[in-house]
């Protein structure tokens, strides 16, 4: 995966702790025609943050967020050979009002 | 089939779907053991112009446990790289391809040899080749010498190849798949009532896999680098004689397939991505057991677990369903079978082949039980010499040398499990049983019998490493 999608991962949950102090705007998401994927980029416009080093992770080690569960706000997160499981619900939040 | 296709998942992703696992003590080479495991099932040798290959996705592992516990204690991990050498070409090759360096051979692959042990994870080997496929007279001539090429002799002097190979294993697929209407013996299968006259006649069994290559990794290891720490392999009746070995292939957690359309001048946004921890996702060690012994549902959670869980499947092996089938499907054949199971006397005889080895005391002057815990492992008794006189069912047939202590490639394992399943083995957990006359015939028919080597001549096993035969090639395999 590029750095861009690293950098929107993590800028994601960096907003999602300023969207639980109610300090942002809701994400805008470009464009969601879901057969079409030239219509359908899925960005989503949020302010870039400085991205923290993370030990042992390269630049363009692919990050990928799976959802586990919704409500209650489980995320899993798949970096290169890693996996780690958290809970974060603000981020689940703005996630789901991105694909609104 | 001992486990092609096993499952309803992983026969849709044959690049990382275990075929076959064999271990025995190399027959010209005694002082060393061999380890091979088959992925990519049921090739069709002709299939071009994409011949087949490893998944460069995928990872691969043989695993050895040498002290009981169901859990690996050596392991080898295969990882493969495919490269297109010439370009700009559909063609797997653009004419002979008479050596490994070829500059006529386009599509090629690559691999590295890892070892996990308790010293560490240690590189054996990098960059090592794999042979093409054999395409056919034209384009691989001298096939078996190019592929005997590919053998190369790594760190602490083990042996490897990785490629195709013909398929070793026989079995009338055809008849097994159908209801079980083994040929030789189809006149006293019940036939539902159909009426079926082509079939009241017994026939000699048809090795499905007759024509039909695999890819295989092989290994061959000097026995002390897989024995636990002390152990001198020498003993038939000491429990550290015993390896159990089992192979299994992982695929990332995650992979996303971007959304978005093709872009010529910048193909690599399309570029599948995969990441995350390795997850298992098919494993195999003693043949036909999630094949036959665990039930559909099961079959792909059966092989996500680990062998030291495998406690959790005992029930599919005290009360096998085929054992239960068998005096249906034939009726009159199997009474004392049937009786067996009307008793419901848990099948312990399986449970030990299978999941604890054959403890001391149940065939004299042998066993091949490592330790305590549940785990389906091919066990194999190091000890045991190679047989001078080889029969091909193995203990069944009074030949140590072969499964189920480990597996020879030639070993006859459908017709041992058929009879193991119908009933044979059950007297040897109990005195008072008699078995079936059936089940000490029942078979397939694929085989000539137990001194033949050669699956009625539709296998050509090699009497050396990598010891599966020489893949058929596409043009003279075609029907």
């Amino acid at each position: 995966m590029t750095d861009m999608s690293r950098r929107l991962f993590l800028g994601t949950s960096g907003a999602a702790a300023a969207v639980a102090a109610g300090a942002l705007a809701a994400p805008r998401l470009v464009g969601p025609t879901p057969t079409d994927p030239d219509q359908a980029l899925g960005v989503v416009e949020l302010p870039d943050v400085a991205l923290p080093p993370i030990a042992g992770v390269a630049d363009d080690v692919a990050v990928v967020l799976h959802i586990v569960d919704a409500r209650a706000g489980e995320i899993s997160a798949y970096v290169g050979d890693q996996h780690v499981t958290f809970t974060d619900r603000a981020l689940v939040a703005r996630v789901l009002q991105a694909n609104a | 089939m001992s486990s092609h296709r096993e499952a309803p998942e992983i026969s849709k992703d044959p690049v990382a779907d275990s075929a076959d696992v064999y271990a025995f003590v190399s027959p010209d080479n005694p002082d060393t053991v061999t380890l091979i495991a088959t992925y990519v099932p049921l090739q069709e040798p002709a299939g071009g112009p994409n011949f087949y290959e490893f998944g460069d996705d995928v990872v691969y592992e043989i695993h050895v446990d040498n002290d009981g516990d169901g859990r690996a204690d050596v392991r080898y991990e295969f990882r493969f790289k495919s490269r297109n050498a010439v370009g700009n070409t559909f063609l797997y090759n653009n004419g002979p391809i008479q050596s490994l360096d070829s500059p006529n051979w386009n599509r090629r692959q690559t691999y590295s040899v890892a070892r996990w042990s308790k010293n560490g994870y240690q590189v054996l080997g990098d960059n090592l080749p794999c042979p093409p496929c054999n395409i056919g007279p034209l384009s691989t001539p001298n096939y078996a010498g190019l592929a005997q090429g590919a053998v190369r002799t790594i760190g602490d002097g083990i042996k490897v190849y990785a490629g195709q190979r013909a398929d070793g294993f026989y079995v009338d697929l055809g008849s097994v798949f159908d209801l079980a209407d083994l040929r030789p013996f189809q006149q006293l299968h019940n036939k539902y009532g159909l009426n079926l006259p082509g079939l009241n006649q017994p026939a000699p069994g048809v090795n499905a896999l007759a024509n039909i290559n695999v890819h295989a990794i092989a290994l061959q290891i000097p026995k002390s680098q897989l024995l636990r720490r002390g152990a001198k392999g020498t003993d038939v009746m000491d429990p550290s004689s015993v390896i159990g070995v089992w192979t299994t292939a992982s695929r990332r957690a995650a992979t996303i397939r971007p959304f978005v359309f093709p872009d010529f001048q910048n193909p690599s946004n399309t570029m599948t991505v995969s990441t995350g921890p390795n997850v298992q996702v098919s494993r195999l060690a003693n043949p036909l057991v999630n094949e036959v012994l665990i039930p559909i549902e099961l079959k792909d959670y059966w092989n996500r677990q680990m062998p030291y869980r495998d406690k959790q499947f005992r029930d599919r092996l005290l009360k096998p369903e085929l054992a239960q089938l068998l005096p249906g499907l034939y009726p009159g054949v199997f009474p004392n079978l049937d009786q067996l199971n009307k008793s419901g006397k848990p099948r312990t005889d399986l449970l030990a082949i299978l999941h604890t080895g054959l403890p001391a005391g149940v065939v004299e002057g042998f066993q091949n039980s490592g330790g305590k815990t549940e785990a389906d492992l091919l066990r194999l008794n190091v000890a045991v010499p190679p047989a001078a006189t080889p029969n091909n069912l193995g203990v069944v047939g009074g030949d140590f040398a072969g499964f189920p202590n480990g597996r020879r490639v030639y070993d006859d394992v459908l017709t041992i499990e058929l009879r193991a399943i119908a009933g044979l083995t059950y007297a040897l957990v109990d005195k008072s049983f008699t078995p079936d006359g059936a089940a000490g015939a029942i078979t397939d028919g694929t085989s000539g019998g137990p001194g033949d080597l050669t699956a009625r001549g539709t296998e050509q096993y090699l009497p050396n490493f990598p010891y599966l035969g020489v893949p058929h090639d596409g043009y003279s395999a075609a029907a």
